[in-house]
């Protein structure tokens, strides 16, 4: 080979090498975008692989989120969460159970659904249980009353849904049981309290009108109302107040509505409500405004002030009679007063008169001047009484009064005159009527000498009888009845005239008052005392065979403690003896001491003597003598309080007290008397009564 | 004080807030309220102008550097670039980083120079100018041509020719989406095209420029048989892209960025530049002219022999390890203030595909500290000098250590 062959081979060769330097270089081209290719895919499938792992994360994240508040839920929310298979066993029990029934869901689980219901609703609520979930249906709202571990109930509402797989089969319910009870039983008082309203307004007596605030129609009417109007419930639906109700001046309910409206409450007593048969009744009308739900209401309260409008007239007219009348009274009184003053000079110098007389004819014009005075002055003290009365100065002070005195002292008024008119006088006194009994003894007395005084002055023969009759005793003997009668055969009240005789300046007609005398106002006062007592004075009578006037006096009190008033009946001191004691005598009064110890001298008793309260108190708690007399009025410690003081220690508790005093013990101090004191003297003490007392407390014998 | 450094990054799709972010990022990470200079890449699919208003709002009037990227690496990694696949280009994310300085021992000047196309040397002449005007004599010039434009030969002779002390220069060529579209330079708050930003780095600093690259010419040496400028026409007396074509896939029909970071043109070394070198220096064929020559970046003279080269991902990679360390044990035991690095647009993605980050990036910052402030973009073509000799260079990279 030459070298121009060599050459040509060699470029031969060369291009040979360079073409196939072309092909490696266009195949690296392809390799290298095939590797571009499967970079991309291969950066795909990472981003991809990267999304999945990101959105795996962030489910993953979301479920434990989910997971997490699902339990902050369930450990937060004061319900219980349920989860039950499907044949409604519990297969999940939040821990909340616990705060609700006292059983722990460890307890629960696997329990029935109706577990821990009422005994006899168990079988209802399965009953239901099993009806809902045979229609795979949620369960909504239902309520049961459940048994907590301690025995109490609470109401649970409970809320489900059904579950169910993957392959749709049912797996049961998941749910929610909320605690209802608070609300179930505001539920209930709520209710109780509609109820309660609703018939407080069916059966007001005050008529009342529910209306809407804003346009005034009427939302509801009460009975009362409507009764009041005349119009019934249906009638008013739809309308307006002033469509129903009407006053007596036409335009004044819608004006009325409007003001109330305005000031939301409203009080008229000055309405005169016109009924459907146009019959007026004064009314007094009370509004009020208040939000019922969201609407705002009005509600309007009739009362029918017809009868308070009537009684208010006649206590007007009644008051301005009195008034007129008292200001009668008062000037009678001054005027008496005024008349008195100068009778007292006439009185006065005609007594003297008639005793330096000497002449008969001018010592008789002298009594004829001095009877009339008395006359007058009689009248006088009469119209002064009645007018006290009226003007309400004179008062009832009951005070212990012993009958028999009383009786007694009425009798010597007229036992000169009964003698001289040769009339016969009766007393006819039930013996079971107590010796004292609690009267006003003035007033008492006032009363039978007017009554007697009439019977004597109308009865010229025959008699005049007071009689005495216990009618009842009651309240355990503490108050009794009694009926004062006082009868003549005088010349008797005709029945028409029976009537007027206890008016005021009113006397029987035809009564010469030149024969019998007298004011007019005996009567009249005598009623008005007896009412004043709380009794009745009534009259019966014949014309020409007499009178009778009976007074009637109920509850009078009857004292407990024994009262032993005076008798006049001689006591000798030496009738009784005590055996030997020690007797305590407190008074502040030596002679009342001395005289004591001297009517009991001819007893051997040993006498401690006390000067008052204090020393009293030392005395007993010293010599614990076996009776005390204790005064009551004394100067620092006074016998109320020795005695309290006495009651209230072991030591002197059971030591008789006899209060001795000159007074009788007021109404206010009567129960604390009782407690006291074992018995009450009144001074001047009457010997026998005192011996009869002591003789309940010492040992004694009789002599002779 | 000293000197603070640090970068900041953003991904936001809003240029002003992706300015913002990244500008509030770096501050912070140097520890720092405000700076002395900005140094700013960012993907090329930003509103460049409201990406710098973001920037200088935090950063206030400090002077500022930059220029569009294929993607920007810093000290995590490259981010931003795109890629090919059967189906096309596929884009990158948006990306803008930048670099914060403040310090009283190194100064930052940067200037601008405009109308490379038509006159590269010309633009040349302006740095020149601008390099004397300064008082302190430079220590590095670093720029960043617009790498669809440039005739960096005609740029570094217009320098060169004009500055009385030689100074060595760095940098890379502005890019974008590998769409050989249109890239943009950035100056203060202005962007331009068809222009050079440059940084004259000056003070008391020292500054160490390594460059690397990994390919390997295949076939027979060819002969430049015409060229005008960076423009080749013929090789081996047929058209440029005829030439070219017969290499590439047959339905190729222009130079795609995907196949001129295949192929490129390996020019034989001097043997003293090429001892600490390679034996051949690399130009890729950057654009397709409709009258069928090939555009290179560099000027290859009528004449001259060339051989094709392909890229070696395992040289690369190796390669780029090997100028790490050995750029690392320069200094000693110095510290240093920062890394400016330059890697080619076809080095990313394009190249390594899913791996760009370890063999192409990683090789090298693995050599460094962690903590090093780390700042570069993927270039269109990279500026290093080999030995004392400054050089336009395609698929390498380009590492600037300042100290």
């Amino acid at each position: 080979m030459d070298n121009k062959t060599e050459i040509e081979k060699l470029r031969a060769d060369c291009q040979a090498l360079e073409e196939q330097v072309k092909l490696l270089v266009r195949t690296e081209l392809k390799l290298r975008r095939t590797q571009a290719e499967l970079i991309q895919s291969r950066e795909i499938i990472e981003e991809y692989s990267m999304t999945l792992e990101q959105k795996v994360e962030e489910r993953t994240k979301e479920l434990s989120m989910s997971e997490k508040r699902f339990k902050d839920i369930v450990f937060n929310s004061a319900d219980w969460i349920w989860e039950v298979n499907e044949n409604g066993r519990f297969i999940y029990c939040s821990e909340k159970v616990e705060d609700i029934l006292g059983y722990t869901n460890k307890e629960i689980i696997g329990k029935p659904f109706y577990y821990l219901s009422l005994p006899n609703e168990a079988q209802r609520i399965n009953q239901k249980f099993l009806k809902i979930a045979s229609k795979r249906k949620p369960i909504k709202d239902m309520e049961n009353w459940i048994l907590t571990r301690n025995g109490s109930q609470v109401c649970l509402l409970t809320d489900g849904v059904p579950v169910f797989d993957d392959s749709g089969n049912f797996k049961g319910y998941r749910g929610i049981n909320k605690d209802i009870t608070y609300r179930k039983k505001a539920e209930e008082l709520i209710k109780a309290s509609e109820l309660q309203y609703r018939r407080l307004f069916e059966s007001a007596k005050d008529g009342i009108l529910i209306l809407d605030f804003n346009t005034g129609r009427i939302n509801d009417i009460n009975p009362s109302l409507s009764n009041l109007l005349g119009i019934t419930k249906e009638e008013t639906a739809g309308k307006k107040m002033w469509e129903v109700i009407f006053f007596d001046e036409p335009a004044e309910t819608k004006s009325l509505f409007k003001e109330m409206q305005k000031k939301e409450y409203v009080q008229n007593e000055n309405l005169c409500l016109k009924t459907r048969e146009e019959h007026y009744i004064d009314i007094e009308l009370v509004s009020n405004v208040y939000t019922a739900g969201r609407k705002k209401v009005m509600q309007c309260n009739f009362r029918d002030i017809s009868e308070r409008k009537h009684a208010e007239k006649m206590r007007f007219e009644k008051e301005a009679a009195e008034t007129a009348n008292r200001t009668k009274s008062e000037f009678l009184s001054h005027m008496s007063h005024e008349i008195r003053s100068p009778l007292n000079a006439i009185i006065g110098f005609s007594d003297l008169l008639v005793h330096s007389v000497e002449d008969e004819d001018q010592r008789s014009q002298v009594n004829i001047i001095l009877n009339n005075a008395n006359n007058l002055l009689n009248i006088i003290n009469d119209i002064l009484d009645l007018s006290k009365i009226e003007a309400g100065e004179l008062g009832i002070e009951p005070a212990p009064v012993n009958i028999n005195n009383l009786v007694k002292n009425v009798e010597n008024v007229f036992i000169n005159k009964i003698k001289e008119k040769g009339l016969s006088f009766i007393v006819e006194k039930d013996s079971n009527i107590p010796a004292i009994l609690m009267l006003d003894e003035v007033r008492m007395q006032q009363i039978l000498v007017n009554l007697i005084g009439n019977a004597c002055k109308f009865t010229t023969k025959g008699y005049i009888k007071l009689i005495l009759d216990k009618v009842s005793m009651h309240d355990g003997n503490d108050k009794m009845d009694l009926s004062v009668s006082v009868e003549d055969s005088g010349i008797g009240i005709p029945p028409e005239q029976q009537a007027l005789i206890f008016e005021a300046f009113r006397q029987q007609l035809g009564q010469n008052t030149k024969i019998y005398g007298g004011t007019g106002l005996g009567l009249t006062i005598t009623k008005k005392l007896v009412e004043m007592m709380g009794g009745t004075i009534s009259v019966t009578s014949t014309p020409g065979h007499g009178s009778t006037f009976t007074i009637e006096l109920s509850d009078i009190q009857v004292p407990r403690q024994e009262i032993i008033s005076a008798d006049e009946t001689v006591f000798n001191p030496r009738s009784i003896l005590f055996d030997k004691a020690k007797i305590l005598i407190c008074d502040d009064n030596q002679t009342a001491r001395r005289l004591i110890m001297d009517v009991l001298k001819y007893s051997p008793l040993d006498f401690i003597e006390a000067e008052n309260g204090e020393k009293a108190i030392n005395a007993a708690m010293q010599y614990r003598p076996d009776l005390i007399l204790m005064d009551l009025i004394m100067p620092e410690i006074n016998g109320y309080d020795a005695a309290r003081f006495l009651r209230e220690h072991d030591h002197t508790r059971n030591i008789p007290v006899i209060a001795i005093s000159a007074s009788y013990p007021k109404n206010e101090e009567q129960k604390s008397f009782q407690s006291l004191f074992n018995g009450f003297l009144i001074k001047p003490v009457n010997l026998k009564d005192l011996f009869e007392m002591m003789k309940k407390y010492l040992s004694h014998k009789a002599v002779g | 004080m000293g000197t603070k450094v640090g970068v900041g990054e953003s991904k936001q799709a809003d240029p002003f807030m992706a300015g913002v972010e990244a500008a509030r990022t770096a501050l912070s990470n140097a520890g720092i309220n405000t700076c002395d200079f900005v140094l700013l890449f960012a993907t090329a699919d930003y509103d460049h102008n409201k990406l710098l208003k973001g920037v200088r709002s935090v950063t206030g009037e400090a002077p500022l550097s930059g220029c569009s990227a294929s993607g920007v690496i810093t000290q995590t990694g490259p981010s931003g670039e795109g890629y090919y696949t059967e189906s096309g280009l596929v884009k990158g994310e948006s990306t803008a980083a930048l670099m914060v300085f403040s310090s009283e021992k190194i100064r930052f000047q940067n200037f601008i120079a405009h109308d490379l196309k038509e006159n590269s040397k010309k633009a040349g002449g302006e740095i020149a100018k601008k390099i004397h005007s300064q008082p302190d004599p430079p220590l590095l010039l670093v720029m960043f041509p617009d790498g669809l434009t440039v005739n960096s030969s005609a740029l570094f002779s217009g320098i060169e020719s004009n500055i009385k002390e030689p100074v060595l220069f760095s940098g890379g060529c502005a890019s974008e989406s590998l769409n050989a579209f249109k890239t943009y330079q950035f100056y203060n708050d202005q962007v331009f095209s068809d222009s050079v930003s440059c940084i004259m780095i000056s003070g008391e600093a020292a500054i160490e420029t390594a460059i690397s690259h990994g390919c390997t010419p295949i076939g027979t040496e060819k002969t430049v048989t015409r060229a005008e400028a960076n423009r080749i026409i013929e090789i081996n007396n047929e058209s440029a892209w005829a030439f070219f074509k017969t290499y590439l896939p047959e339905n190729a029909t222009d130079l795609t960025a995907e196949l001129a970071g295949t192929l490129c043109l390996c020019e034989r070394l001097p043997k003293q530049l090429a001892t600490n070198y390679d034996t051949h220096i690399v130009r890729a064929p950057a654009l397709k002219n409709p009258d069928g020559s090939i555009q290179v970046l560099a000027e290859i003279p009528t004449g001259s022999n060339i051989q094709l080269g392909r890229r070696d991902p395992d040289k690369i990679s190796l390669n780029a390890k090997k100028m790490a360390e050995r750029i690392r044990s320069n200094p000693g035991d110095r510290k240093p203030v920062a890394v400016l690095h330059f890697d080619c647009a076809a080095r990313g993605k394009l190249c390594f595909g899913s791996e760009a980050k370890e063999k192409g990036i990683d090789v090298i910052q693995d050599v460094f500290d962690k903590n090093i402030p780390w700042l570069g973009f993927y270039a269109y073509g990279e500026i290093g000098p080999i030995g004392r000799k400054n050089f336009f260079h395609n698929f390498t990279a380009s590492l600037c250590v300042i100290y």
